[in-house]
């Protein structure tokens, strides 16, 4: 006897929208910021060879031309420092700095322009506030990850130069000021991408901002050394402070400025403030 | 029953420019609304106004009985959209774009996976999964635009030119899949200046036109209301001759457009007389459409 044709469930296909349940609530704060870093998260970890490389590479020959090259002639550091170990804290934060700033300049400009990713993704329960928000968590993380790597790296060196006994355990911390500063950079970032109209702008801001920032941030020499008006405009400056807390971290209140106990809640308060106002100005750019 | 979407008096101005003058419609529950006009009518404000995207200047907006401007989460966490544009995630592949997606509305575990597969099927994109978006041609990320708008069983899904620039055996497949939803219970609300796309699809269409609503109702009822049952449409070669003008006093109504002219009748017997004695070449009887309202309202062609 043949087989009897197989029957359908009778009901018909499956329904294709689950319909008549309650309606769907949005997702909590903490949720919807989770949604955002994972996104990113995703992205970041299928291209992640040519994302991390570079940034670790970079201050790893920085560490290597300063260490090798410029240290064989410059015997004495700072602060009774080799100068590889005095430079280590500076170049840990801007590690993080350059790691956020790029994410939220070029990397959010062409979502927000050329992929317009944000229009997908603010016709969903989340607001232009979630969707920043979390984009600068996103930043916060990777300042963190990379951080850890860079560190890693500079205590490597500093077993291999003899120097690794200055080191103290607090520098497992670091990498919590990573995740401050690549907050703070990734907030400011934004701010500058809110008001910019052309990807070649943000070279304005790389270069006249960010670089400066770099340069007179405590990390090839002491900021205290400068002169007066100068040397108050650096301390005036957000990543002397991200230097300043590193090196308190890694080396002791000794080799710090007295005021170092500012530069936490220094960070705390500009990072707030810088947030709120990029997200301030997303919202005018976002919403007409 | 109480409207999913009521919008009264709505206004949008960009600047001294006014994109939506002062809209009033609404979208009915388990009804495809189909907004008509052309470019530049205002029919992505008013989407834009529906998703927070855009402040309003004046008048009242609610969905599901909420102000977008008032509570935009809890209201989006109802609404499915298909925006104008392409606005997939480009640096992730198919089903990425559709976890993350769903991750927005806090959805994720097996319950999403299984909605996934399910409306990937649906779509016929079931084999494309593991695309990047890159690799999609423009059909196929537009269903996938469909499919991510479904994830959440959204109770209204607003769909901004659904077909514009597909081919029509694609275009088939979406108004055929809309169709399916449409049966489900699903509200509609899309916008079109395909006069077809609009017969097919929509119970009620409203046509736009700079920023106003000029006539709304069923796609046959307008057609009724605003013209007789036929037209023939003529290139204006000539000077009208004794043979136009005798046909003129008979037709109902006779409209000049560009280099055209459409003269409508409740009969057919008359046009296709004149059709076949008098006539030029390129003379053209057929029913009048939604295409033909547009025309005789404002004066211009929809597709312009
Ligand atoms: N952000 C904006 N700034 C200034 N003017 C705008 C903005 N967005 C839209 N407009 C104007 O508002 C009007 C309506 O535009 P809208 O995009 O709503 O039209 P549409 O009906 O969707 O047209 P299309 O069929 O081309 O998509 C147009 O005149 C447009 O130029
Ligand atoms: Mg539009």
């Amino acid at each position: 006897m043949p087989e009897p044709a197989p029957q359908g469930s009778g009901a018909g296909p499956p329904a294709l929208l689950e319909r008549g349940g309650p309606p769907l609530a949005p997702p909590s704060r903490p949720v919807r910021l989770w949604a955002v870093v994972r996104r990113h998260a995703l992205v970041f970890s299928s291209t992640l060879v040519a994302n991390s490389l570079p940034a670790f590479l970079e201050p790893l020959l920085f560490l290597m031309a300063v260490g090798i090259g410029l240290g064989a002639h410059v015997t004495e550091g700072f602060a009774g420092l080799p100068l590889p170990a005095w430079m280590g804290p500076g170049a840990l934060a801007i590690t993080a700095m350059f790691t956020a700033s790029f994410e939220t300049t070029y990397g959010t400009y062409v979502r927000l322009v050329y992929q317009r990713t944000y229009q997908a993704v603010l016709s969903t329960p989340l607001t232009v506030a979630d969707a920043f928000l979390g984009e600068v968590l996103w930043c916060g993380i990777k300042g963190l990850c990379f951080t850890s790597g860079v560190l890693l790296v500079f205590m490597a060196f500093g077993v291999a130069q003899g120097w690794a006994v200055a080191l103290r355990p607090t520098a497992a911390l670091v990498p919590l000021v990573g995740l401050l500063c690549g907050v703070l950079f990734g907030a400011l970032g934004l701010r500058v991408t809110a008001a910019i109209q052309n990807l070649n702008n943000f070279n304005f801001y790389i270069t006249g901002v960010l670089s400066p920032l770099a340069l007179f941030s405590g990390m090839v020499f002491p900021v205290a050394d400068l002169p007066p008006g100068l040397r108050h405009v650096a301390y005036a400056l957000p990543l002397f402070h991200v230097t300043e807390l590193n090196r308190l971290l890694v080396f002791g209140p000794g080799v710090c400025v007295p005021f170092v106990w500012v530069c936490l809640p220094y960070l705390l308060v500009v990072t707030t403030l810088v947030t709120w106002w990029a997200i301030r100005a997303m919202e005018r750019r976002i919403v007409r | 029953m109480t409207p999913v979407l009521e919008a009264r008096d709505v206004v949008k101005r960009y600047g001294d420019a006014v994109a939506v003058a002062g809209v009033s419609f609404e979208v009915r529950p388990g009804e495809c609304y189909g907004l008509l006009g052309p470019n530049g009518a205002g029919k992505t404000t008013l989407f834009k106004l529906v998703t927070a995207f855009a402040r309003r200047d004046g008048g009242a907006l609610t969905v599901f009985g909420l102000d977008p401007a008032a509570t935009p989460s809890a209201l989006k966490a109802r609404l499915g959209v298909v925006g104008q544009e392409d606005d997939l995630d480009a640096d992730l592949d198919v089903v990425s774009n559709l976890r993350v997606h769903g991750g927005f509305f806090g959805l994720g575990g097996p319950a999403l996976e299984a909605r996934i597969d399910r409306l990937l099927g649906f779509l016929e994109l079931g084999e494309r999964r593991h695309a990047p978006i890159m690799a999609l041609s423009g059909g196929m990320k537009r269903r996938l635009a469909i499919v991510r708008a479904l994830l959440n069983a959204p109770e209204l899904l607003l769909l901004d030119e659904p077909t514009t620039g597909l081919d029509p055996q694609i275009r088939h497949a979406i108004w055929n899949a809309l169709r399916a939803l449409k049966a489900e219970g699903l509200t509609l609300l899309l916008t079109t200046h395909y006069m077809e796309e609009a017969a097919q699809l929509a119970d009620r269409v409203g046509i736009l036109e700079r920023g106003r609503l000029i006539a709304e109702g069923a796609p046959e009822a307008l057609v009724r209301e605003h013209l007789p049952r036929f037209v023939l449409e003529l290139p204006r070669s000539r000077q009208p001759d004794d043979a136009w003008r005798e046909l003129a006093r008979d037709v109902r109504l006779t409209e000049e457009h560009g280099d055209r002219v459409y003269l409508f009748h409740d009969d057919e017997g008359p046009l296709r007389r004149f059709q076949a004695e008098r006539a030029p070449g390129g003379a053209q009887l057929r029913l009048a459409s939604l295409e033909d309202v547009f025309l005789k309202l404002t004066g211009r062609s929809l597709d312009a």
